[in-house]
């Protein structure tokens, strides 16, 4: 009994390389350590290698409809956490332009509160609040001493404005903002948040509840708004006072999200 | 043969400079202005003692950009507008045309304007003028025009007219086609006993029904935080829209917005004001209706 490795059976003008290269390899299932034993001839061989690319074809079916399936488990288990106010904020895990991880319930887990912001550096709404106003900074520095964290994501999708590891850390540096922006470019915690507009504010209280969801301030024009719905909300909470408005509409530029 | 491939060189040439030529004019056209140019014109070339004249801000928007409706969207701002009058003018209602449904990736609903768009101000003057004198509107628009990104703009625009007398006759001006076109879209308030679209309650859900299957859409226009699912329940080619909204607490005030109705095998596009009371389940004031 011969044996052949698919390797060497694509090099024998049987044209599996694309099915084994292209299609089939994508689903994780690696075939070629796959052999195929030969019986006879040339027709045995091929008979023989028709019946393993079936099988090859089936597996790797089975395994993208899994795979669908189990990325649906996922999506549906994320769907599931709602984002309210007064329920807990979903937990998740994000790595900033320096390359370290942020996770949200390790924050409110030491007491801390958390403040996100949805940041896209070339949106003029970011530019209004980070660079011609100096918002975010200020409001910042007012609470930072108090176990505040506050951290901007972006979750804008690869060759959309606003992406890039690059792109950011320079914007972080010409908008000379002291928090840490979360790159989340697959946009799973964008879409998990329901973050439509870039900025998009959410305030999470130290034990992990939403107590804001909404719009920086209350103009969403050029200028700056009279009412500061975040640094009230958390000055509120700050005060153990509580908070008056906890929803309103964010404006802003749409969050740039992968098809 | 040399000559075959020179020649196939200077087609290649030829096809990428018309390319460019293209992708960096026609295409990405941009005004001096941006994206956006804007100004202010009149339906007719003259403005009537004591009567009405039509202004019209006329938009022209570069391809792929577009700009916001005065209604509920998730992103962008609409276009704002500041009118300077002489004194003894009165503004009317600023008139706009009905927006388009615009969907982004993150469920992200906006109603939009894209290539042109013409809101109408219908401006009246005081019987008390001097013929002879010009009448002179000053106005300042602001907007955010997005496309992949987005932008900031802004225009003082300016337009003077003769005076004429009450009853002498107008002359429509250039730019009268574009008011016919824009009044085109400009929706209509809603007729109590229309042919085939009816409007009800039923718990929290304002069903839409028409008589027959065609394309129906609803563009809100205040209470946008009251619907429960404007992407899912704003449209439909069912003839019929369920539009869910959630509980309110006192007075809520109406469900304002635009309906756009299409029958099937019809071009004709009927766009309707909607502004009707929540029904008294909803909320603890009266169950009254408002057109």
């Amino acid at each position: 009994m011969n044996k052949m490795s698919l390797s060497k059976l694509s090099q024998s003008k049987m044209s599996l390389s694309n099915i084994i290269e292209g299609t089939i390899a994508p689903t994780a299932i690696s075939f070629r350590r796959l052999t195929v034993e030969v019986a006879g001839g040339v027709d045995a061989v091929r008979a023989r290698v028709r019946t393993s690319v079936m099988a090859a074809v089936m597996a790797g079916v089975i395994a993208t409809v899994l795979n669908f399936v189990t990325a649906g488990l996922e999506t549906a288990a994320w769907a599931g956490e709602e984002v309210a106010i007064g329920k807990a904020a979903p937990d998740f895990t994000l790595a900033d332009t320096d390359g370290k991880q942020h996770t949200l319930s390790d924050y409110t887990q030491k007491g801390y509160t958390v403040v996100l912001e949805w940041f896209n550096p070339d949106c003029p709404y970011i530019k209004k609040h980070h660079l011609n106003h100096k918002t975010m900074n200020e409001i910042y520095a007012d609470v930072k001493e108090q176990k505040v964290v506050w951290l901007a994501i972006n979750s804008s999708a690869p060759g959309k404005q606003g992406h890039g590891l690059e792109h950011n850390q320079k914007a972080k540096e010409n908008y000379k903002m002291e928090m840490a922006i979360l790159l989340d470019e697959d946009g799973k915690v964008g879409r998990l948040y329901g973050a439509k507009t870039t900025p998009h504010m959410f305030v999470i209280g130290s034990d992990g509840v939403l107590l804001y969801n909404g719009a920086i301030d209350n103009d969403n024009g050029r200028e700056l708004g009279e009412i500061n719905y975040v640094s009230i909300a958390l000055t509120a909470y700050l005060a153990g006072e509580s908070i008056e408005v906890t929803t309103t509409k964010p404006y802003g530029c749409s969050v740039k999200y992968a098809q | 043969m040399p000559f075959s491939r020179r020649g196939f060189f200077w087609i290649l040439v030829l096809l990428v400079v018309l390319f460019l030529a293209w992708r960096f004019t026609g295409n990405q056209f941009r005004s001096p202005q941006g994206p956006v140019e804007v100004r202010l014109t009149a339906e007719t070339t003259a403005a009537p003692i004591g009567g009405i004249v039509n202004l019209g801000l006329v938009f022209s928007i570069a391809p792929e950009w577009h700009l916001y409706w005065r209604g509920c969207s998730d992103s962008g701002a609409p276009i704002e507008v500041k009118m300077v009058l002489p004194p003894g003018y009165q503004a009317g209602e600023l008139l706009w045309p009905a927006p388009q449904r615009h969907v982004s990736p993150g469920e992200i609903l906006d109603h939009i304007y894209e290539e042109e768009v013409v809101l109408i101000l219908p401006v009246t003057l005081p019987a008390d003028i001097v013929p002879g004198e010009m009448a002179r509107f000053l106005g300042r628009v602001d907007w955010v025009v997005c496309r992949e990104s987005c932008e900031f703009g802004h225009a003082d625009v300016e337009v003077a007219l003769p005076l004429t007398g009450e009853n002498q006759s107008l002359e429509l001006s250039a730019y009268a086609p574009l008011f016919a076109k824009a009044r085109r879209i400009i929706p209509q308030p809603f007729p109590r006993d229309h042919q085939s679209l009816r409007v009800r309650w039923q718990a929290t859900t304002l069903h839409i029904e028409a008589g027959q299957e065609g394309y129906l859409a609803f563009y809100p226009l205040s209470g946008c935080e009251n619907l429960l699912d404007p992407m899912s329940d704003g449209e439909s080619d069912k003839g019929r829209l369920a539009l869910r909204f959630r509980e309110v607490e006192g007075d809520a005030g109406t469900v304002q917005g635009i309906l756009k109705w299409r029958p099937n095998g019809s071009n004709l596009v009927s766009y309707y004001e909607l502004d009707y009371a929540y029904l008294s389940s909803l909320r603890s004031e009266s169950n009254e209706r408002r057109w």
